[in-house]
């Protein structure tokens, strides 16, 4: 392979592109838009919470009354605890107004009722209500005051610390996601074009070698996937206000190797379509399955063997392993999920790369 | 010697035979004309010379190597029936970058190829807001400006106007002249006239073969087309 030719391949991808003013936008504002506003939505998701508390008969409202401020004692910060009539209860609930309700009867534990449209909502205020039960057991027992406020325990974090929320804990996976899937787009829709105008063809009649144009094509667009990259890996730390634990240099160079491998798959997968519509379907088939199978947003742990084994031969597996390392666990490379990560991801850009060279073949247009 | 050869070239597309058993010769330094019908096997005779499709029986030759080697690739020249360019590039970025790719980096091989299809006022210009005439003509200056020795063109004229075909002409013969050998598929007639050789293909096979002059005398016809349908005809019956 010759450097010349592949720096001249790359040279005219890169200054072919610098006239698509709005591509060359939309590369840069479309992901930093996405993850603005996935950030913001999930933060404004985990807003403010109402917990109702009622008596089932009137001899026990009294009791709701003191068991509220109770709980509002020992209870989250962002959860509004009341005391309110059963029957009003029920209509603040059914209002969408309050997400549970805790019911007190004479005799026995309270029932819990739950506006019950958001599952992971749900989930959460049934826990604090068998903590509330519990509490309200003991207290009735005249073992435990209600009022008095459960041990705060002492935490100590082996990674990270208490200050993580949500969006700490998905941005990596953000940041591994939109930087696959942009490019890969980018990249499947530049080489169609290519194939598609005969320019491909007239380039193989060239002496320049396909797996020059190739590389050139890899490194012409992997110039444009790292700017994105450092676009939406400063977007997502900067504007998101991320926390970061370890060096920011290993996740550039980590999510770097990810794009080098997505660029070649693009290019592999345009060989396989015909046009625009099939290169776009292309995306939910080899883009899509990576984020759900790759721990990307839903966590592997409990998942079925096969599912597990399937995630480990999906790049993106290992490039939210090795970011999620660096930035909340604070690993450097010489960790091995992080070196390891890296040298798998760089392993299938040159697959990619070679199986792309492959069937690159000159024939019938 | 014959810069371009073919012997017996079968080509089959599934059930479509494209190319019968078709034989022949272009003498170094001539203009070879190939006409023929659509679908005559026109586009696949030159798409095997250059390497861009495979024969499945029969040898091709350029310069007496395999087409697709890297001397053959080096030493010819292409021009596709459609345009086939950067159309986000300018006139004269498309045609450096291609030169460059024969490792021709001097600005002089693509200025000079652009002026060659007279397109230097225009050099600056994307090549999406040019006509599809202008466009044919910087795919011609493309395919030229590593000054080649086999120049294989594919309805090179297509969309010119008859002024401009006719200094194309002109300077196709200069370079013939020159010792390129220039094998060129065409509809034209008067294109016809202007070739050293004729080769004559119907249904893949070389029906007729000679200069303008042998294929009118063979045909008993005054004028080339007359002789062309004639030919064609009789190929038919035949067939």
């Amino acid at each position: 392979m010759k450097p010349r030719n592949v720096i001249l391949v790359a040279k005219r991808v890169v200054w072919q592109l610098r006239w698509d003013r709005r591509t060359l936008a939309l590369i840069f504002v479309v992901p930093t838009v996405m993850v603005l506003l996935l950030g913001l939505v999930l933060r404004a998701g985990e807003g403010k919470l109402t917990l109702l508390v009622a008596a089932e008969d009137v001899l026990m409202e009294a009791a709701a009354t003191t068991a509220a401020g109770a709980l509002q004692g020992v209870g989250p910060a962002d959860m509004a605890i009341e005391a309110v009539e059963l029957s009003e209860g029920y209509a603040r609930l059914r209002d969408g107004e309050a997400e549970g309700m805790l019911v007190l009867s004479v005799e026995g534990d309270p029932r819990l009722v739950l506006e019950g449209t958001r599952p992971p909502v749900t989930d959460g205020l049934t826990r604090f209500a068998q903590q509330a039960a519990l509490m309200l057991r003991s207290a009735r027992q005249g073992q435990l005051p209600a009022d008095r406020p459960a041990p705060e325990l002492e935490r100590e974090f082996v990674r990270a610390g208490p200050e993580l929320d949500i969006v700490d804990g998905l941005a990596p996976a953000f940041i591994s996601f939109f930087g696959y899937l942009f490019v890969f787009l980018l990249t499947s829709v530049a080489f169609l074009r290519e194939r598609q105008q005969g320019t491909l063809e007239r380039l193989m009649i060239t002496p320049i070698r396909r797996l020059e144009i190739l590389a050139g094509y890899m490194v012409g667009l992997g110039f444009f996937a790292l700017l994105q990259m450092f676009v939406i890996v400063t977007v997502t730390i900067l504007a998101l206000q991320i926390h970061m634990f370890g060096n920011l240099l290993w996740v550039f160079l980590t999510v770097a190797l990810l794009t080098l491998g997505a660029v070649n798959l693009g290019i592999l997968a345009s060989t396989y379509a015909r046009n625009e519509f099939q290169v776009v379907q292309f995306m939910p088939m080899l883009v899509v399955p990576q984020a759900l199978l790759s721990g990307t947003f839903f966590p592997l742990v409990g998942m079925p063997n096969w599912i597990i084994w399937l995630s480990k031969i999906m790049p993106m597996t290992y490039a939210v392993e090795a970011v999620r390392a660096v930035m909340v666990g604070g690993s450097g490379i010489h960790e091995t999920v992080v070196w390891r990560g890296m040298l798998v991801l760089l392993g299938f850009a040159l697959l990619f790369l070679v199986a792309g060279a492959r069937t690159l073949r000159r024939g019938p247009t | 010697m014959d810069a371009v050869r073919l012997r017996e070239v079968v080509k089959n597309f599934g059930a479509v035979r494209a190319l019968d058993g078709l034989s022949l010769g272009i003498l170094e330094g001539t203009i070879y004309g190939i006409l023929g019908p659509n679908g005559a096997g026109k586009t696949t005779t030159i798409r095997l010379i250059a390497g861009l499709l495979d024969a499945d029986e029969g040898e091709v030759r350029l310069l007496e190597r395999a087409p697709g080697s890297t001397e053959s690739l080096a030493n010819m020249g292409y021009m596709p029936q459609a345009a086939a360019l950067y159309d986000e590039l300018t006139v004269r970025e498309n045609v450096a970058f291609f030169a460059a790719c024969y490792g021709r980096n001097e600005a002089s091989a693509a200025d000079e190829a652009v002026e060659f299809v007279g397109l230097q006022e225009r050099a600056g210009s994307q090549v999406r807001t040019l006509s599809g005439g202008m466009k044919q003509r910087v795919s011609l200056a493309c395919a030229i400006a590593h000054e080649p020795r086999i120049l294989l063109l594919d309805e090179p004229t297509v969309g010119v106007d008859p002024s401009l075909r006719a200094q194309l002409w002109e300077r196709f013969r200069k370079m013939a002249a020159g010792g390129t050998t220039i094998l060129v598929s065409s509809h034209i007639m008067d294109e016809a006239e202007r070739c050293d050789t004729l080769g004559l293909i119907l249904r893949g096979r070389l029906l007729a073969e000679g200069s303008a002059g042998e294929i009118r005398e063979r045909a008993g016809t005054e004028d080339l087309e007359g002789a062309f349908l004639t030919l064609a005809g009789r190929g038919n019956e035949a067939a």
